[in-house]
């Protein structure tokens, strides 16, 4: 069964899935109730995922709940996050993006100094770099990534992985091993995308007005898990 | 001349030399490895263009290695013609990995990239290589965020790739640590030799053939 910490559901993704998760080994006393949209339990997320979100729960109260998805627009990118209090096991769900934000909380200050202290000196060599340079950045995008690498470490979010792929953008990317999130930063666009090994799960566009802090892109702004690109794409053009 | 679109079934290698697919690249010894560098995209005004070797002309281990340590060396001599050449920045060729055909094409009816349009990859000798194979991404020309489509292409060939197929050259004998050390096994798993035998003896024969004919003309 799942632990109090926190754990990425993996229903029908590849074999490093943890058993517990995988829907033909689910135990048999496991009772399936369907929750409806009006449900006001502590996972009041359920709203957000759309109608073929069941919820598993175990007759005894001591057990943490068990969740997946099922239907054709199954998606594996919510975690449930357990916790011990007062009043027993207290279960959270939240959406991947947040999870591989939040499953690297722990850290302690001067790391995250020193984590973000690395970055800014990774876009300030990349702006430095020749002209005739692959990989050298336009100064706009390290105005603009120097920016929301502020905002990240305002924010207390793990600093993430730097990428480029040419002048005129810089990639954050953070990983939890199996999920992706991405966010592609240019002078002007900032583009998110959250991706699993099997398939892109939710992609977003933002021009630089629309996004003034990738906080509420990282914590509100990222939910609606079964957006196409094309939707998208009608939304920002 | 019309490209030669490559079929389907065929693999195609992307080979990987530092300092290009790896972060931290300022001392050797700190270097990793980045996939997300590994490959670099080129803005045309037809699509975004890239280049990877075509299967069918590295007919072997040796031959896909043997591109990989060509590409090296000729971006060491360009730096030692432009006056750029510094030992800890040498080009380094570190090995390949692998995705096919379909892969790319794959990637322009995903749902999720509706603004690709085209995803192509076809045969194209370029710097007197045999098996250079050109990659094109048509985008919508409406769409705004092509830096941000980059990525995802990317994400979705490297999810798609398989290997590394990891390679010390002669040459680069006296590196310790050795930055192939540092490749990363792709989603799809340790890289397997998918064609049957006779496909790989027949392909083999072929490139042999070629080589002959080639040194033949020049005669």
């Amino acid at each position: 069964m799942p632990t109090p910490d926190t754990t990425i559901a993996r229903v029908s993704e590849p074999s490093s899935a943890p058993p517990e998760f995988i829907l033909q080994e689910l135990p048999s006393f496991v009772q399936q109730q369907y929750l409806g949209v009006s449900s006001g339990s502590s996972i009041a997320d359920e709203t957000r995922m759309g109608e073929n979100m069941y919820v598993y729960m175990t007759p005894a109260s001591s057990e943490p709940l068990m969740f997946f998805c099922e239907g054709s627009n199954f998606d594996p990118m919510y975690a449930m996050r357990s916790s011990y209090g007062g009043l027993g096991y207290q279960t959270t769900l939240m959406s991947a993006h947040t999870s591989i934000i939040k499953s690297a909380f722990l850290i302690q200050e001067w790391e995250l100094s020193q984590q973000y202290g690395e970055l800014k000196k990774t876009l300030k060599d990349l702006v430095a770099l020749e002209e005739e340079d692959d990989w050298k950045i336009e100064e706009s995008v390290y105005a603009a990534a120097s920016y929301y690498a502020t905002e990240l470490r305002s924010g207390s979010v793990p600093a993430p992985q730097v990428s480029v792929h040419g002048p005129k953008s810089v990639v954050f990317n953070w990983s939890n091993g199996f999920y992706n999130l991405y966010l592609t930063i240019s002078a002007n666009r900032v583009s998110a995308l959250l991706s699993s090994p099997e398939r892109i799960i939710q992609r977003k566009e933002y021009s630089k007005n629309e996004l003034t802090s990738p906080l509420a892109l990282l914590y509100s702004g990222f939910e609606n898990p079964i957006n196409s690109a094309s939707h998208l794409s009608e939304s920002f053009r | 001349m019309p490209l030669r679109p490559i079929p389907n079934r065929d693999g195609l290698f992307r080979h990987v030399v530092f300092p290009n697919g790896f972060r931290s690249t300022k001392k050797r010894e700190n270097a990793r490895f980045d996939y997300q560098k590994l490959i670099k995209f080129y803005d045309n005004s037809d699509g975004i263009h890239a280049s990877v070797a075509w299967e069918r002309y590295l007919p072997t281990t040796k031959h896909i290695h043997g591109y990989g340590e060509r590409l090296a060396s000729r971006r060491n001599q360009g730096l030692k013609n432009s006056g750029n050449f510094a030992e800890q920045k040498r080009n380094i060729y570190c090995g390949a990995y692998q995705f096919s055909a379909q892969a790319i094409r794959d990637i322009a009816s995903n749902p999720d990239l509706s603004e690709i349009t085209l995803a192509e990859v076809a045969h194209k000798v370029e710097e007197g290589e045999i098996a250079h194979a050109d990659l094109r991404f048509v985008i919508d020309p409406t769409w705004q965020a092509s830096e941000g489509t980059k990525t995802a292409i990317m994400d979705r060939l490297w999810n798609a790739s398989s290997g590394p197929l990891r390679h010390i050259s002669d040459c680069d004998q006296d590196l310790d640590p050795h930055p192939s050390i540092h490749l990363t096994t792709a989603p799809g798993g340790a890289y397997s030799d998918r064609r049957s035998w006779w496909v790989r003896s027949l392909w083999v024969l072929r490139f042999y053939a070629l080589c002959l004919r080639a040194m033949l003309k020049r005669a």
